[in-house]
């Protein structure tokens, strides 16, 4: 069995703390892709104005929350 | 000149720009070091060399004109920037065979023309973009069911890169499963067919196909049993495979960087992780709506493959090999965004663009390099005596002999065991390496020392022990470790 170097343990580290950001961004994504599937099922099953404009604004909406998301994470990772 | 050819003309010099420039202007990284002097070698070395390393030997045979260009490192890299060029007039086939209306066909012709991973693989001194030709090049065969090109393009692909038998395999799978369902003789007469009938075309060619297919498998087997009597045996008795850690992170970040933006920054890898995420059960939802089952199974189905495999056997997840599926997705996008409406389609473009933007940022301002400044633009800047150079370990002799071939190098051999990844003998004997041992080292030197993720505790105190005593003449830190140059005047 081969003693590794420090910098072995330093990158185990390093890919510890990536598997958690990578694993917290995609279950942000996940979430949010429910929830238009959701809106845009309900919009199906229940037509109104209200939640035709919801399924519009969305996309946007979340498009915000991801560029939101990649800022927050260039500054902390 | 119609307006289609005018538009595919234009994406083609614009593909052809973005892949020139910068293309020589750092040097030739571990990888692509080990490519030049691979494809340098007289044949049976070349094929020896070869056989101690994890890769076929097809690149290597085919870039050797290449790599005898006396304007380096460019000239090496101009042959993964023709096969870039040619994938895309193969690709613009593929989707005219597709059946797509032609905004789409030009949409992913012009996304497969300015991808990062594209730019950065087309411009690679490896075989990865000779890889993702000879699986297009199979799959426009097979669209045209032209059964013998199939057969040489899918041997090309597995001469290439272990890899290309995932997409093989699913190219026989989707292709014969297709012809299966196509109409039989059944229309022909009772009383039999004439002497000479020879079905439509229209007709089943299950037999043809499956020839084509079996074809590269068998032709392919005396390499696999070279592998298996010899590279894997030699690799074990080193230090053995280096990819060693597999996390679900870890793998999807690596997917991330295959299949939008290679770099590895933290600029770029959240928008890539955030796009792969969205985008990827985005389209393989839309490729199973429109019925795309090939292009779904050829865009994911290697990654699961390899994943599965990683899991159960050992970590092989080399996120470079799944290079083919980049352009699979990219035609799976034009495809999505030309049948969207405008809300959703600005949704794509607001989280492409960035994306992209960050990308091209970090290419920029790296100077095209992305990770291949990795520990080697010393090598070409250090104004050094005309003294031996020697190496404590096999990584550094690999580049400065690509990079600065006018110095002599030699690798000094220590009791410490190998390292993960390092060459085999075999491989290190075709090269030309010349072994000193410590009671051989001449008077005056340079020592070129390095510390990473894969050495060993005991090299570690090797390098210590022989730095002892010498002037440091450089050093530089790495991503994860160091590697310094010292001299040593006298013994």
């Amino acid at each position: 069995m081969i003693e590794p170097s420090p910098y072995y343990y330093q990158v185990l580290d390093y890919w510890r703390t990536q598997d958690a950001a990578v694993i917290a961004v995609i279950r942000v994504v996940l979430l949010v892709a429910l929830g238009y599937v959701g809106l845009v099922a309900g919009q199906r099953k229940l037509p109104s104005r209200a939640l035709a404009l919801a399924a519009r604004i969305y996309p946007y909406a979340s498009m915000v929350c991801y560029l939101g998301l990649a800022v927050y994470l260039w500054s902390t990772l | 000149m119609t307006r289609r050819t005018f538009y595919v003309l234009l994406i083609g010099m614009v593909a052809a720009i973005l892949r020139l420039w910068y293309l020589g202007d750092t040097l030739l990284w571990y990888d692509e070091s080990f490519s030049l002097l691979v494809s340098r070698l007289p044949f049976d070395q070349l094929i020896a060399a070869t056989l101690g390393d994890v890769h076929p030997p097809l690149y290597y045979l085919l870039a050797w004109p290449f790599a005898l260009l006396p304007w380096q490192p460019a000239g090496l890299r101009l042959f993964s920037v023709l096969c870039s060029l040619a994938s895309l007039y193969v690709l613009w086939c593929i989707t005219g065979r597709l059946g797509m209306r032609e905004p789409a066909r030009l949409l992913a012709l012009a996304l497969v023309a300015i991808w990062p991973v594209e730019l950065y693989y087309a411009q690679e001194a490896r075989m990865y973009a000779l890889m993702q030709l000879c699986v297009l090049l199979a799959w426009l065969s097979a669209l045209e069911r032209r059964w013998w090109l199939v057969g040489v393009w899918c041997t090309c692909a597995l001469y290439t890169h272990n890899f290309s038998g995932f997409y093989v395999a699913i190219l026989a799978a989707c292709v014969s499963l297709a012809e299966v369902l196509r109409p039989n003789n059944f229309f022909v007469p009772p009383a039999g067919p004439e002497p000479g009938w020879t079905p439509p075309p229209h007709f089943c060619q299950i037999r043809r196909c499956l020839l084509a297919f079996a074809a590269p498998f068998v032709l392919f087997a005396p390499w696999l049993v070279a592998v298996w009597t010899v590279q894997v045996p030699g690799i074990s008795a080193g230090g053995g495979y280096w990819l060693d850690y597999m996390t679900l992170g870890s793998a999807l970040l690596n997917t991330a960087n295959i299949l939008v933006t290679p770099q590895g920054t933290n600029i770029t890898d959240p928008l890539s992780v955030i796009l792969m995420a969205v985008g990827v059960p985005v389209l393989l939802w839309h490729a199973l709506k429109t019925k795309r089952y090939t292009m779904a199974l050829l865009a994911i189905g290697p990654m699961l493959a390899v994943a599965l495999i990683s899991v159960l056997w050992r970590p092989v997840y080399l996120n470079r090999g799944f290079f083919p599926s980049v352009p699979v997705f990219l035609v799976l996008l034009a495809d999505w965004f030309a049948a969207q409406r405008w809300p959703r389609r600005a949704f794509a473009i607001g989280l492409i663009a960035p994306a992209l933007l960050s990308a091209y940022l970090v290419w920029i301002s790296t100077g095209a390099s992305g990770i291949r400044t990795m520990s080697v633009d010393y090598a070409g800047g250090l104004a050094l005596d005309p003294l031996p150079v020697v190496h404590m370990d096999d990584s550094t002799v690999v580049i400065w002999m690509a990079n600065r071939p006018e110095l002599e190098h030699y690798l000094l051999r220590s009791d410490c065991p190998e390292e993960p990844g390092s060459l085999t003998e075999r491989t290190r004997r075709a090269l030309g390496f010349r072994n000193l041992t410590a009671d051989q080292l001449p008077d005056s030197y340079y020592l070129v020392a390095v510390a990473n993720i894969f050495s060993s505790q005991c090299m570690l105190d090797r390098n210590d022990e022989m730095e002892q005593g010498s002037e440091q003449v450089f050093s530089t830190g790495l991503l994860f470790g160091e590697l310094g140059v010292f001299q040593h005047a006298t013994r």
